[in-house]
């Protein structure tokens, strides 16, 4: 038999290919389905009672990003804590691979189902609300918000699991709900360091903030907390 | 001689204030080595710096004449197996050996024959397509030793490889690791009960208080741990039939009852072994398992020590 070693990039698709089968058939994938269901029936109940407007898309629009505080510290952070926690990390810091490839390889497997949820509620709240509450390119922007968002958040449940692993789930939650949304929601520019005001933003729901100024802060803070995911991975022992 | 495959100089490391291991200065060639020491001892923590998980805070470890914490092409050629037995519960025997053996550098349209092969030489085939969750304790070591085996490495490094498994299992994964060893690999393997190390290998090396107490031949050392008792706790459905059973046998010393548990002290192991097994099988029990507490162990590391133990070891 032939081995060679992976380059970091193929160790990466490995992993998140890991990472996705993992998921598919753990609690949280369930948990995350459950949690999504919850913008939808808002819209559904609005509906039932005939009091369809925009500011029913924007009530739905806004409690689906509510999901951003949740889902990926369930998704992301539990699953990179959980590997160094449960000492599971031996299986792979003894292989030959290099430790960023454990950080991204988990965020690459598990960031798609973290931004299947919202969208996918999102998109049922659209479908359940109809034309009179929002037009299609109002659920795009919606779309591209959350989804990056998402992608933002996850950067920030990884990098807080690899600071606190034992609390990480915990940490995340309290630090995406009760740092990032309010701050975000703060009419100061502190708000453009939180992934809530990017969100809102590029959804469409920022007031005067610019669009621009909305991608780069989701993008640095991306950057930022993978970074910093990483270089915590390659230090933990 | 062969060129040396772990070469520890001056090596310790430290868990902030605690110490794991200290200014270890080893050598290991080839064919089976026994870590004997209590818990606590050091042997994990060796264990995990030849592995590659941990670098010395210290001194410095090369396998193969590389770092294995910096070197991926070192531990390319490493299969290490951890003490604990949390795998990734979710995935199946062959699901969760294929990923390991492709993460080890298998390439991917291989790395399912190559899990499959590992698994049917650690005789798990007939279950390796149920998700680890539901394996017992010895099915879930097997797994770990075919994940450990799939991307045919030269060095094992096998931590505790035995603890928790019925002695059935035991005996299967000693004839295993020993099969392994007759085809050439290099193994490393820890445990804290002499017992287990006796049925792997002669060579040994003692590890306490973080140092390597003493290296060599197994039987020097067995001598003096058979002159203090040695505690063996076995969780069965009759634990008062068996201490029954027991209780005339002239080696052993003191027996102690627990709640759904025996605990035999004896002077002879071996003897205490066999009649427990002979027993087992005569009245049919359920054993639920087996353990060896070191304090016994303990005792012994701590006699040895102690410049009498010392000079009686290097005898």
């Amino acid at each position: 038999m032939t081995t060679t070693t992976l380059t970091g990039w193929q160790a990466t698709a490995a992993l998140a290919r890991l990472s996705l089968k993992r998921a598919a058939r753990g609690k949280a994938l369930w948990v995350t389905m459950a949690l999504s269901l919850v913008p939808t029936l808002y819209a559904i109940a609005f509906r039932a009672a005939d009091r369809v407007s925009p500011d029913r898309w924007e009530g739905a629009v806004m409690m689906t990003s509510l999901l951003l505080t949740v889902i990926p510290p369930i998704l992301v952070a539990s699953s990179i804590a959980d590997e160094i926690d449960d000492k599971t990390s031996a299986y792979l810091w003894s292989r030959a691979l290099p430790r960023w490839s454990i950080v991204l390889g988990k965020f690459l497997g598990l960031v798609p189902i973290a931004i299947a949820a919202p969208i996918v509620a999102v998109a049922i709240s659209f479908a359940v609300l109809g034309s009179a509450a929002a037009s299609v390119s109002d659920l795009e922007r919606a779309v591209a918000g959350l989804a990056l968002g998402t992608i933002a958040a996850s950067a920030i449940a990884a990098m807080i699991a690899t600071v606190m692993p034992r609390f990480a789930v915990a940490g995340a939650v309290c630090w995406l709900l009760l740092i990032d949304a309010p701050v975000g929601a703060l009419d100061l520019n502190l708000h453009v360091i939180t992934a809530s005001f990017g969100a809102r933003t590029v959804a469409g729901f920022g007031g005067e903030a610019s669009l621009a100024s909305a991608l780069i802060s989701l993008a640095v803070i991306t950057a930022g907390g993978l970074a910093i995911a990483i270089r915590r991975m390659d230090r933990i022992e | 001689m062969s060129a040396p495959i772990v070469v520890a100089e001056r090596c310790s490391k430290w868990y902030g204030a605690v110490l794991g291991i200290s200014d270890i200065t080893w050598t290991m060639g080839g064919g089976v080595i026994g870590l004997l020491g209590p818990n606590g001892a050091g042997k994990s923590t060796l264990m995990k710096l030849m592995s590659g998980l941990l670098r010395p805070s210290r001194g410095t470890i090369k396998v193969h004449g590389g770092d294995p914490f910096a070197d991926p092409l070192v531990r390319r050629r490493i299969g290490y197996s951890p003490e604990h037995e949390t795998t990734y519960d979710e995935l199946t025997g062959r699901e969760l050996v294929t990923a390991l053996a492709h993460l080890a550098g298998v390439p991917r349209a291989q790395a399912p024959a190559a899990a499959v092969a590992a698994l049917e030489v650690m005789g798990m085939q007939s279950a390796m397509d149920r998700r680890v969750k539901g394996y017992s304790k010895g099915m879930r070591q097997r797994t770990k030793l075919a994940a450990t085996l799939a991307h045919d490495p030269d060095l094992l490094i096998l931590d505790e490889p035995l603890t928790g498994v019925d002695p059935i299992a035991r005996a299967e994964i000693i004839t295993k690791i020993r099969s392994l060893a007759k085809a050439g690999k290099t193994i490393v393997v820890s445990s804290h009960v002499l017992y287990e190390i006796e049925a792997l290998t002669e060579d040994i090396a003692v590890i306490y208080r973080g140092q390597v107490l003493a290296e060599g031949n197994l039987y020097e050392i067995r001598r003096l741990i058979d002159h203090h008792p040695h505690r063996i706790r076995v969780e069965c459905d009759r634990p008062r039939a068996l201490a029954a059973a027991l209780a005339g046998a002239d080696h052993v010393r003191r027996i102690t009852m627990e709640r759904k548990a025996v605990v035999i002290e004896t002077e002879q192991p071996d003897r205490c072994y066999d009649e427990l097994a002979t027993a087992m099988l005569e009245s049919d029990f359920v054993l639920r398992g087996m353990t060896s507490p070191d304090n016994n162990l303990g005792a012994v590391f701590e006699y040895l020590t102690g410049d009498r133990g010392r000079a009686r070891a290097s005898e």
